[in-house]
């Protein structure tokens, strides 16, 4: 399984193709256009849906806007941020901004 | 368990105004919390006990509200994969020529609560106009999926049938309707009137066509009234939703229930739902609903899905008064009364014992017994 850079130049967005619920306590369920099943995003990778809502965004930006949210040090929400970006775009729910 | 059901009504009412069950203060004894989640998952409303939860309204302890969480999560995955079904059953049906819109479940979901997860499905509910309804079972089962149940003769679905069920290979279920319901008030709804007016929703990437608000309230209406014996809470809370949520037309469902004939549903749902949701909000559409008047056939054709000894059988018998003309009434009866055989053994065993059964319902409804 290869990993994907996120890069700083690089900006995501969800793929609109993908089916998603946003339910209470910060879970999101996906099911994305190559999923087999659904899947769940907690704390993080939820928030991290939510902030991906309008246009394409840096991994830079993403972690601004959750770290203002959460008032959290940028630095350490963008490490938290960067592998769930990653994952996200491998199984094909975010895609590239091209 | 009494106090699992009004708990689980308190929880289906969560959100509306003027509700005025009480949820729990306190976190209830495990029997009854085990009681109250199993029937949350059941009626299809973990979505508000989810929320209630979440927003303190509901007292709970940790592992209870674990518990919640996870069921909800399960309806939640049920309901995308129940989407996906859907896109991939319109664009099937687009590809056939087939118009199509969506109802219930999705539809409403997307247009008339805050947050899609809040209203939950068991199946997919696609609306096609009767000339092309075979068609579109047809298309529906080209990969391996199944119709479940069979018509009473060919051709008779698509001109007086309510629709058909279709099953997927991995046991989804497609709700194929040509009208809302069985019997005399799905024949008394005219079905070029549902394809006479759009409004549509977004999913993802696709735009869906769907009833107008007014169809959508007046459908829901049909279901919380005449789809099951105990009126179940999801319907219920659709009637209230939209009643209390949206800003309907009342000249349209004024209109619309005369066309269709259905007023006492529209009345009949309300009350049921104000009743089971103890709600003290009223608005023009409730007050209208208290003092429709209904005339003999609706008050007839009702009873066939309320009375003491509802059936599918008294409802097709009942149907026939709705059905138009003197050779579409006999099509009608004779496929009820003569039945194709692959359909008959499913059901009768036989002529004779049918027809006696329809004569002695025939009798009984004449004598009023």
């Amino acid at each position: 399984m290869g990993s994907i850079n996120t890069g700083d130049h690089r900006r995501w967005r969800r793929d609109e193709r993908t089916l998603w619920r946003a339910g209470p306590g910060a879970v999101v369920v996906l099911l994305g256009p190559r999923d087999t099943g659904p899947r769940s995003l907690r704390g993080t990778g939820a928030a991290l849906w939510s902030a991906l809502d309008g246009p394409p965004r840096s991994v830079q930006e993403v972690a601004g806007r959750l770290a203002t949210e959460f008032r959290a040090d940028p630095d350490a929400v963008r490490r938290d941020v960067d592998p769930i970006i990653a994952e996200l775009a491998r199984v094909g729910v975010l895609v590239e901004d091209s | 368990m009494k106090a699992a059901a009004d708990v689980c009504r308190a929880v289906a009412s969560y959100g509306l105004p003027g509700g005025a069950l009480p949820l729990p203060r306190r976190p209830l004894d495990p029997p009854v919390w085990d009681a109250v989640l199993e029937r949350a998952a059941r009626q299809r409303v973990t979505g508000h006990l989810a929320f209630a939860l979440e927003e303190g309204a509901f007292a709970a302890t940790q592992p209870q509200r674990s518990a919640a969480a996870e069921h909800h999560e399960r309806a939640l995955a049920l309901d995308l994969l129940l989407e996906r079904l859907l896109l991939a059953s319109v664009e099937r049906l687009e590809h056939a020529s087939i118009p199509v819109k969506i109802l219930k479940g999705t539809a409403l979901a997307h247009t008339r609560y805050a947050n899609p997860s809040l209203r939950s499905s068991g199946d997919v509910d696609l609306l096609v106009p009767g000339s092309h309804f075979d068609a579109a079972v047809e298309t529906l089962c080209a990969r391996g999926a199944r119709r479940r149940y069979r018509e009473p003769r060919r051709g008779f679905d698509q001109r007086f049938g309510k629709g058909a069920c279709v099953e997927t290979r991995d046991g989804l279920q497609i709700d194929v309707h040509r009208t809302f319901v069985a019997g005399p008030f799905g024949l008394a709804v005219d079905p070029d009137d549902l394809f006479a007016t759009h409004a549509s929703f977004r999913v993802a990437d696709r735009e869906l066509a769907c009833l107008d608000l007014e169809a959508q309230l007046i459908h829901a209406c049909f279901h919380a009234t005449l789809g099951d014996a105990e009126p179940r809470l999801v319907p219920l809370r659709d009637v209230a939703q939209i009643a209390l949520h949206a800003d309907v037309d009342m000249d349209r469902i004024v209109d619309l229930c005369s066309r269709w004939q259905c007023g006492i549903v529209v009345q009949h749902a309300t009350r049921l739902a104000w009743e089971a949701f103890a709600l003290t909000t009223s608005n023009e559409f409730v007050r209208w609903g208290a003092r429709y008047a209904p005339s003999p056939f609706e008050r007839r054709a009702l009873d066939a899905y309320v009375g003491p000894d509802r059936s599918y059988a008294r409802q097709a018998l009942a149907g026939l008064s709705a059905v138009v003309g003197v050779r579409a009434k006999a099509a009608y009866a004779r496929a009820l009364l003569v039945p194709d055989a692959p359909y008959l053994r499913e059901r009768d065993r036989g002529y004779l014992r049918r027809l006696t059964r329809g004569v002695r319902l025939l009798v009984n409804e004449r004598t009023g017994q």
